[in-house]
Order: C-alpha cells, then structure tokens, then sequence
C-alpha cells in the first residue's frame, strides 16, 4: 500500500499544476463540490441552529391520507393500523386499490367497516399508481394531502414533522419527507444503499432545502396542500411522478420543503441485479421529464425560464449527465495514456474519495441523528467504487438508452394503454 | 250441513259393520263425499271417531275441526282440501290438496295417504285418548312421518309459520320441550335478519351514505383518460352539452378503450357530496321502524324439529310423558344436587348471580350486545376455576361457587368486577349478588311467580 501510495506521490509530484487538473478533472469538479455539500450541509444544519422543533403544531387545516395500491395485500393493513400509532392522528384516510388481483380490496373493505379508513375505491383496471392518487385525492375531503407508500414505515412522529411546515410557513406547498433505509443490514447492496439514501435523501435534500432547490418531493412520503394539488391538477401519467409532480409546483412558483425529522423507512432491493433495474428505470426518467417534458427550463431565451428551476437543471447537468457520460471515455483516456499508472492514479482517487465519504457519512448521522447507521461504516472504503463504477456506468447505460431509444416509454410500471398516449416523446 | 255435535259416547260407541277392516273412512266437511266420487274401499264416516281422513271441500271448513273433533284426532287425522276454490288458499291444516272433487283423484289420495292411515289406527288408545299437546305433537309427527319444518310467510312477523302451530298451538315452544326431553331432535335449516329491538324478520335494507347516512346515493363510473391520467367521477367529465371533456386537460374524451376506460365505479351521496366505493348497509324494521346498521342486526336462527328414536318408541308404545317441568325447576333441581354434592364432601358452597344489562341505545338482540354477552361469559369461564358450574340465566349468570360462602365471595367481588369488566367496550351495567343456596333458590322461585 505505501509503495502505491509513494509511486503515486513521485507521479503527482513530478506533473506540472495544469496537468493534474487534466487529469483530475472529474475528481476536481465533480467529485469533490458534491461531496462537499455533505459538509456544508452540516455545518449549517448545526451553525444556524437548525435544531429540531418540538412543541405541538400550528393548527392545521384537515387532512386526509392517500393510499394507493396495487397488489399490496401483504402491507396495506400494517401499513393503515401503524398509522394510527403516530402522535398525530387527527386524520382521514382513503383508499385506492389500483387493479389488484389479490385480496388488497378485501382488506380496505375490512379496514372501511371497522372505521379505520373513510372511503374505499376499487378500480378493476389498473391505471397506474398517478390515476389511483388522482382518484384518491378527488374522494378525499382534506385540505392537506399526505401521499403514502403502503410498504413503508414510520417513526411514531413522522406525520406531525412532515405537517410542521405547512403548519408554520403557509407559502410551503409540499413537504418531503425523510426516507431512509429499512433493510440495510440485508445484503452488501441493501447497505450500499443505506449509505446512499443517507447522503443523497438525508444529506442532500437537507442541503437542497437550505437553497430551496428541493426539486423531487418523495412518493413516498409526502405532505401537498389540496389548493396547489388543483392549481396543477394533480399528478401526470408516467413514471417518476413524484419528481414531475414536484417540478410542476415549482414551475407554480410554490415552495417545496424537506423535512428532515419526518423519516419514513423503506425497503430496497436487495440483489444487485433488481437495483441495477430500479435505478435504470428512475435515471431514465430523470432523463425524460428533464430533457424532454420540461427542456424548457434550460434555456434563458422561453418565457418560461426561471433562476430557481435553471439551477437544478444546470446541477444535474453538470454534476451527473456530463460528468457520466464522459466518465467511460475518462476511464479509457487515462489508463491509455498511463499505462500501469493509471490504475495507481484510479486508486489515489478512490483514496481522496474515500476521506471525502468518511466525512459525509458522519455529517449525515449527524443531521438525521440516526446513529443506527454508523453500523455502516465498514462498507464505506466500497462505497466510492460502487458510485463511480457500478452506479455511475448503470446511470451511463440508462441515459444513453433514454435519449437514444427512448426506452422510458416501455417501461411497464405505467400500464400500456397510458404509456402509448404520452405526449412528450 | 249434515255435522252432528258429539257426545263423549259417541266417541265409545261400537264399529259400524258398513265399515270394513281394510276400508277407509272420510268425513267430509261441512258435507259428506257425494258417493260416486267414492272410490272402491273407501266409504263416508257414519260417527267422526270412526274417520280416518278428512276431506275439507270449503275453505271454512278448517275451523269444524277442532270445533268439532276431539283434540288427538284434529291433531293426527290427515286432512286434504278438495275444491278449486280450497286449492287456491293457504289452509295450514291440510296435508294434500286437489283441484277437483273426482273419484280418480280421490283414489290417489287414498293411495298417498295410505301409510299415514295405517299409522294412525295403529296408535295405541292412550296416545288417541291424551289431552297433552305434547303427545298431540309427537303423534302428527309421528303419523306423517315427517319433521315440524317452517316456511317463510311475510304476512307474519318473523316471516317463519310453522303450519303445525295451527293445530298444536304453542307447537315450537312444545318442540323445544321435547327437544330437551330427547324426545325431539333440532336441526339447522337457515338463519333471519331480525330487528334488535322487536324481533320482526321484515326489514328493509338499503344502502346510505357512509358518512351522513343519507339514502339519496347514486353510483357513477369513474373514467380514466390515458393521457393526462385524471381519473375521476363520470359526472366530473360530463360538460353541459353531453360530452366527456377531461377536467384536467380540457380535452374531448372520444374513444372509449382508446381515450378512456371505466374501470370501476362509486358511490356519490347528493345530500353531503361525499364520494366513496362502498356504501353502507342500513336496516330498517318495517314493524318498529327502527333503523340501525349492520352491526347492531339480531340473528335468530331458523330450525326444524324431528322425532328422536326415543320420541317414536314413545308414541308407538303409548307410555306417555310424565307432567312437563316448570322452566325454573332444572335449575333448582340443579343447584340443589350442587349443593347435596358439596354437602357430602364439607364444603362450603354459594351461589354468585351476576345480571347484565345493556346500556342504552344498544339493543339486547342486536349483534354487538351478543358479542359483549359471548365475552362476558367467556371471562366469567377465565374468571374462576374450572369447576365452577356457570349456569346462564334468562338475564345473566348464576355461578355455583365451590368451597367459598358467601362472605367469601363478597369480599372478592371487587376484584371480580375488575377482572370482568375491564375488558368490556360496550360498558354494560353489571349487578353482583352473593346468596346462599337457600337464598338463591327461595330468590329464584319468587321471580318466576312474579313473572
């Protein structure tokens, strides 16, 4: 290790300044600015006193639960009976069973009669998880929407954190809530992933919020006013709605938050295989309501055009499209060019991202003040490899695909008779 | 009208020698069988006590029998109603009915009917002779071979009647006597919706609104339209012209399948605008014109009722019961062997009566107090040790408590009361009351005469 450490150095030394941005470029102006804002985070979390609130919450307008689902009969009522067990409960929930072949509608009945939900609506034909919330949010009566994914969990105050914004900001139009990790300790993935939602959700988002750059409101756990829900009439066909959804909301100029105390656990895939495909298909779109539905958010010249949105966009193109797209080429250039040094140069980058990981992973302990996590720290030295390489070259195979193929559009998590209608090809 | 009144002598008066063994005999009423519809074998009944058959040929001719007949020839002859006018009504008495008075037709009933003729005479003289509508009971069953079974009749309340009523009356409660005799066995045969408070069987039942409780429901389609993916109430898509244009996206929807689909559909309430999947069911009595849900509607379970071996050895033999038993007597002759037992062995021993009563607004036979009543009991049994004999009474419990007296249990009854109703949702009012044997029996004895 200290003879790679020591060639490496004699390498480095030996290059004039321009030639190590040459060669670091990527580490210089991606890496390194990206997980810098761990830190920063952090350190504004604690610096600004951004402590957590306690205290009971501003009176709110009613509030009604959307629960959407297809085929969930193992979760919906675990997920209905763990909903009363939150310190805030002053709420209706509706149901929608989205098609589902298996007793899911059984169940909402059952839960109906015992008074646990207010209304149940049962769909025959699946439309896709955005009609089923449309549908939802028609039936209910509240002036506040929570969208729920009926496979997670909570922390037993989760619902009263993620209403503390709207309770205390009435510009705040959406809330995102906190969703971490429950299957962490299932596989080397499921940890890999951990560590991810923890940077990227916890960390990131906490971070987004400070600049109000939040630009996807989760799915999963997610507070709307009713009034913002109309102004957009409600979520559009496709996958990754959440973060079409979002964008639209802001396009409105409303204010998105990110709660950060409001956290809700969730299972991820456990197999490499199953996560290269999740992720294919949320890169995918990303793509899509990026570059296709809302281009126009790039460019000063559309009378659409606006700072806060061009920001978001701007980062995601330079901190991911470019930067992944030329990573491959990067990879090639550098171990053409340097031979048996460059896989001394790869591991003197992996070496500075690595102490860049060890100071992000605690920040974001920190912030979410989850020390369950730290339990994860011995899978940190891998976890730089597996975003530069396996994530990084899965992102570079999804965008390709996505503008090349337009491979979103096949994607079966939107039934096919709604998928063959989408406008924006 | 050729009916004469009887005399008890007539009644013992000796065999025609017109009538022959194997020739069977019908009384017709009001009138006697014109000859020529008189099949071979079969003559007219010179004295009542000889008939083996009755044939009715006018609708009011039911009322004769017993007016006329002694009680165990009204209650076993086999009766048959002749006439057009007769086959239209629903007589309860007559086993076989025919549209017109023929000799062909009468000598199919003779053939049907020809195995309960036999059983009839072959009854011995002091089943003919007994006055005791149990033994009535037994032997209708008996001769018909055939069970006490219900049909439904909304003109009644309990839309149950029971045709042997009108001839045994009080016929289900005799039944239910017998049944605890063993004379009698209970069989399922379906279950009533009954009203919790009046016990009616006639109820309407409607779908309301879950939230206002408002009848004034309407079921639309929900529409989807593919393209923006809104996915509302039909009435939301209908614009005034007529067509479906999308709420959302201000399109037309043209194409069904294409455009849009209707995969499924709700219930919208006009009076409070909510809309929801499923509507709630409502009861209304027709009777009482109580209105309660699903929850509170009583359950009353529909059974027939056939003899038992024993029940046919006994008609069959003529040795006949022995005097019915009040209803309290079981359970004195119970507690008073509890006691003699307790005695023997030199314990102590007492009586805890518990009375349970339903708070109000909750009807006593509506599903939620039944339940309550099942857990209640099921706690009493947690309660105490099993050797605790728990007796239930018409209004409560009565647990014979072994090896405890009263002061005993008196001084426990605290912490039964907690044990027993902490666990209860419906909070009935629970009354306790620790007595002796004696107390109890005497107790006991002076509600049922009060009653």
């Amino acid at each position: 290790m200290l003879d790679i450490l020591k060639q490496a150095w004699q390498v480095l030394s030996a290059m004039p300044d321009w030639s190590l941005f040459a060669l670091f470029w990527v580490t210089i102006l991606v890496e390194a600015p990206r997980h810098g804002m761990g830190l920063q985070a952090t350190a504004m979390a604690l610096l600004l006193r951004d402590y957590r609130h306690y205290g009971p919450l501003e009176p709110l307008p009613s509030v009604s639960i959307l629960l959407v689902g297809h085929n969930e009969e193992d979760s919906i009522e675990k997920c209905v009976r763990s909903l009363y067990q939150q310190t805030f409960s002053k709420f209706e929930i509706v149901c929608v069973d989205d098609g589902s072949s298996d007793q899911t509608f059984e169940i909402m009945t059952r839960l109906w009669r015992e008074g646990l939900v207010k209304s149940v609506a049962h769909l025959q034909l699946r439309g896709g998880k955005a009609s089923a919330i449309n549908l939802a949010a028609r039936v209910a009566k509240g002036e506040i929407f929570l969208v729920i994914d009926c496979d997670c969990s909570f922390e037993p105050d989760a619902i009263e954190e993620l209403l503390r914004p709207l309770a205390s900001d009435p510009k705040v139009m959406a809330v995102s809530g906190n969703v971490l990790v429950r299957n962490w300790n299932a596989s080397i993935t499921a940890s890999l992933q951990g560590i991810e939602y923890l940077l990227s959700i916890s960390l990131g988002r906490a971070f987004s919020d400070a600049l109000n750059q939040v630009s996807c409101v989760s799915g999963a756990f997610a507070a709307f006013r009713r009034s913002a829900w109309e102004q957009v009439g409600g979520m559009d066909i496709g996958s990754g709605e959440d973060f079409d959804f979002t964008l639209r909301l802001r396009m409105r100029g409303h204010k998105v938050a990110f709660a950060r105390h409001a956290v809700c656990y969730t299972d991820v895939p456990v197999s490499t295989y199953n996560l290269l495909r999740q992720r294919n298909r949320w890169e995918r779109d990303a793509i899509w309501i990026r570059y296709r539905k809302y281009s126009r958010l790039m460019s000063p010249f559309r009378r659409s055009f606006m700072w806060t949105e061009a920001l978001h966009e701007w980062d995601f193109l330079i901190f991911n499209l470019i930067p992944t797209i030329s990573f491959p080429f990067y990879i090639v250039w550098m171990l053409k060019e340097y031979g048996e040094y460059g896989l001394t140069l790869l591991f003197v980058v992996w070496l500075g991202l690595f102490i860049f990981d060890i100071a992000a992973f605690v920040s974001a302990a920190i912030v979410t003040g989850k020390w369950v996590y730290l339990r994860l720290a011995p899978f940190i030295p891998i976890f730089g490899l597996y975003q530069s390489y396996v994530m990084r070259l899965n992102r570079f195979y999804a965008y390709t695909t996505e503008l090349i193929f337009s491979s979103s559009l096949t994607d079966n998590f939107v039934p096919k008779k709604a998928r063959d209608l989408i406008d924006w090809r | 009208m050729t009916l004469i009144a009887l005399s008890i002598q007539q009644w013992h008066s000796p065999p025609d020698p017109s009538e022959r063994a194997d020739s069977v005999t019908v009384l017709g009423l009001p009138n006697g069988i014109e000859p020529e519809y008189l099949p071979d074998g079969c003559v007219n009944a010179q004295f009542e006590a000889r008939a083996d058959i009755i044939v009715l040929t006018h609708p009011n001719a039911e009322m004769l029998i017993s007016r006329h007949l002694p009680p165990s020839l009204a209650a076993t002859l086999p009766v048959v109603g002749m006439g057009a006018s007769i086959s239209q009504l629903s007589l309860p008495r007559c086993d076989l009915k025919v549209c017109s008075p023929t000799r062909r037709a009468l000598s199919e009933i003779l053939t049907t009917l020809k195995p309960v003729v036999q059983r009839n005479r072959r009854m011995p003289p002091s089943v003919k002779s007994s006055q005791d509508a149990r033994v009535l009971l037994m032997a209708r069953l008996y001769v018909r071979e055939r069970g006490m079974t219900p049909r439904r009749d909304p003109g009644v309340k309990s839309t149950l009647v029971y045709d042997d009523n009108a001839v045994v009356p009080g016929a289900v409660s005799i039944a239910e006597h017998l049944v605890n005799r063993g004379m009698m066995e209970r069989r399922f045969l379906d279950v009533s919706t009954i009203c919790p408070f009046c016990a009616s069987a006639r109820l309407l039942v409607q779908e309301r609104c879950a939230h206002c409780g408002s009848a004034n429901l309407v079921e639309q389609a929900i529409l989807h339209h593919f393209r923006c993916g809104c996915q509302r109430p039909e009435a939301d898509f209908r614009a005034e012209s007529g067509d479906l244009i999308c709420p959302k996206c201000k399109r037309r929807l043209n194409q069904f399948s294409y455009d849009y689909d209707r995969p499924g559909s709700v219930y919208s309430c006009r009076a409070c605008g909510q809309i929801s999947g499923d509507a709630k069911v409502s009861f209304s009595c027709l009777d009482c014109a109580a209105q309660f849900g699903a929850e509170n509607v009583g359950r009353s379970e529909v059974h027939s009722y056939h003899l038992t071996r024993p029940g046919r050895a006994c008609v069959e033999s003529g040795v006949l019961l022995a005097c019915a038993s009040e209803p309290e007597a079981d359970l004195r002759e119970r507690i008073i062997a509890f006691k003699k037992r307790q005695a023997e062995l030199g314990h102590p021993a007492c009586v805890l009566s518990i009375r349970l009563t339903e708070p109000n607004g909750i009807p006593r036979r509506g599903h939620a107090w039944q339940q309550t009543h099942g857990l209640f009991a099921d706690l009493i049994r947690e309660c105490f040790v099993a050797s605790t004999e728990i007796v239930e009474t018409g209004s409560g419990f009565a647990l014979l408590l072994a090896g405890d007296t009263k002061a005993d249990v008196k001084k426990a009854l605290p912490e039964i009361r907690h044990r027993l109703e902490s666990h209860l949702a419906l909070a009935p009012t629970v009354e306790y009351d620790a007595q002796d044997i004696e107390e109890y029996i005497a107790s006991i004895r002076a509600n049922f005469v009060h009653s």
